[in-house]
């Protein structure tokens, strides 16, 4: 078999709904969240509005959606995306949901480029991916509809969520690849992290008053976590490596056999998992690692994610 | 992921829909990729910054090893260059599916602090009564946090952060908004004040270093 014929048929495989269907939840509740965050700040006729910090209303070309809606445009999109965000959580039109918000997000984006920032434009990849699959085939209000039961096994194709995955592999290494600046290797003494720890507009915590001891303490250890960034973000194509291999286990290989002997998916899974979590703690970023850990399950194999669900008792055994 | 067979045993021919759908994929990664490939967006002022010039000269340092005649200067100017002619290429390259990445607001190249700058920006927003300044809001300070649950809002941060070319399209605006706010906030306030302080981070490994004196930048003024 040739390897087109065996890419054409692995784009053809199918599994349980479960995984991306817990990634659709994650997704829409962590954009609802944003969105909802911003009307309760009052914010939405400020970013979006026709009166608001945007010139997009006075430009001679304007987005599609000021077009068509005019000046109402931007509080439109915004209680489109709050409603669509929440039918694709509850998993009520699952497809249409996904797809509708992406294109909403998207006419946002146009009005406020500068309010749209890296994971706005990244979940509505995901969100397109979404609407291609069967997300909404389980841990839905579609299947309760279809089949009586909320959490159905239903095999759905396989193939989203692989680029589900590509993506935030593809995303992980190109963060890598733009820190060419020497604080971010051995060269300017991996002095990244403690740099980026101390800027005023993102630190959670100000540091400038630690004693000489301790900041020398936290100058080591942010020099292992700029080296472990550095693994993780550039090790990304590992990851896809062993995630292959991992599918492929059966065959012969000694690269394969060390790989998956030596668990690189789960050593750089824990790595991911590790920085998301130490960026919520130490430094403001917004909805980026929820948004990120959202697209987590993607990395898992359905029957792994199942048997979560089946703990949490959602499904019957 | 699944450890299925690889079609060792024998398995239906694929559909002529599979074969399509996977040729569609295929197009879409690569076209993901080339639209991501990491091409430098380098210009003149990047280069002319304090952390634009150390890691100029380190880099000079380095080549000089393999060109002596190499200077900070030259490297500059070739680095414009040829940076700008390979961004050119990827754009031609890139330009007839625009329109694709266009409708739904993304690009492919992803960057998470690229830049760790050591001389950070620090948003003061100041207000007069009288003869008097007090500052109100900065982030990351407890005793000036003034309206910060807004202010830090990511959306609303991205508008008064300012990037590596200096403060963003929507700044003025922003300084508007601020400065409506405060005035309904306190009564007695004249004018406001939007700057910001830049200063160097002191790094343990490079020893006692007098840091350089703060300035200020980018400020703009709305009286009431």
């Amino acid at each position: 078999m040739s390897r087109w014929q065996r890419f054409v048929r692995r784009m053809d495989r199918e599994e349980s709904a479960s995984a991306l269907a817990l990634i659709r939840i994650m997704v829409g509740a962590v954009l609802f969240a944003d969105f909802a965050w911003a009307g309760s700040l009052g914010l939405v006729e400020r970013l979006w509005g026709s009166s608001g910090l945007n010139l997009s209303y006075q430009s001679e070309h304007p987005s599609l959606a000021i077009d068509l809606l005019g000046e109402n445009a931007g509080q439109v999109l915004w209680a489109l995306a709050l409603t669509l965000a929440l039918t694709t959580t509850l998993g009520l039109f699952s497809r249409v949901s996904a797809a509708s918000l992406a294109l909403v997000s998207a006419q946002l984006a146009a009005i406020m480029p500068q309010s749209d920032r890296g994971i706005d434009g990244l979940l509505r990849i995901v969100l397109v991916l979404l609407a291609c699959s069967g997300c909404g085939k389980t841990l839905s209000i579609d299947a309760k509809r279809a089949t009586g039961t909320w959490a159905p096994n239903v095999p759905i194709k396989t193939w989203p969520r692989y680029l589900i995955a590509l993506q935030l592999l593809w995303m992980y290494f190109s963060a890598g690849t733009h820190k060419t600046q020497s604080a971010w290797w051995p060269s300017g003494d991996l002095r990244g992290l403690y740099v980026v720890l101390q800027d005023p507009h993102f630190a959670r915590f100000d540091l400038s008053g630690l004693s000489e001891g301790w900041d020398s303490a936290l100058f080591s250890l942010t020099q292992i976590g700029t080296a472990l960034t550095m693994a993780f973000e550039l090790g990304a194509p590992l990851m896809g490596l062993a995630i292959y291999y991992r599918a492929t286990a059966h065959r012969e290989g000694r690269l394969r056999s060390a790989i998956n002997t030596l668990r690189v998916r789960e050593l750089w899974l824990a790595l991911g998992i590790g920085f998301h979590i130490a960026l919520m703690i130490t430094i403001r970023l917004g909805i980026f690692p929820y948004g990120m850990l959202a697209c987590y399950p993607a990395f898992f194999r359905p029957d792994e994610v199942a048997r979560w669900i089946r703990k949490m008792r959602l499904s019957p055994e | 992921m699944s450890q299925e067979s690889e079609g060792k045993h024998s398995e239906p021919e694929a559909s002529l829909w599979a074969r399509i759908r996977a040729a569609l994929i295929f197009v879409a990664i690569a076209l993901s990729l080339l639209e991501g490939l990491p091409v430098p967006h380098m210009r003149r002022h990047h280069l002319e910054r304090e952390v634009g010039r150390r890691e100029l000269h380190r880099w000079a340092e380095f080549l000089r090893r393999f060109d002596p005649a190499l200077t900070d200067e030259s490297l500059k100017e070739q680095a414009l260059v040829y940076g700008g002619e390979l961004e050119g290429l990827h754009y031609r390259l890139v330009e007839p599916f625009r329109p694709l990445f266009s409708a739904l607001q993304v690009r492919q190249q992803w960057s998470l602090f690229p830049v760790a700058d050591p001389n950070p920006w620090w948003m003061h927003i100041d207000l007069r009564e009288g003869n008097t300044w007090r500052t109100v809001y900065r982030p990351n300070d407890p005793e000036a946090d003034w309206d910060y649950v807004t202010l830090q809002y990511r959306r609303i941060r991205g508008v008064w952060n300012p990037g590596t070319s200096g403060p963003r399209y929507d700044y003025p605006r922003f300084v508007d908004m601020a400065a409506e706010r405060a005035f309904a906030a306190f009564p007695n306030v004249e004018e406001v004040r939007v700057r910001f302080q830049q200063y160097r981070v002191p790094v343990p490994v490079e020893g006692e270093r007098e840091a350089p004196a703060p300035t200020w930048h980018f400020e703009e003024r709305r009286s009431r």
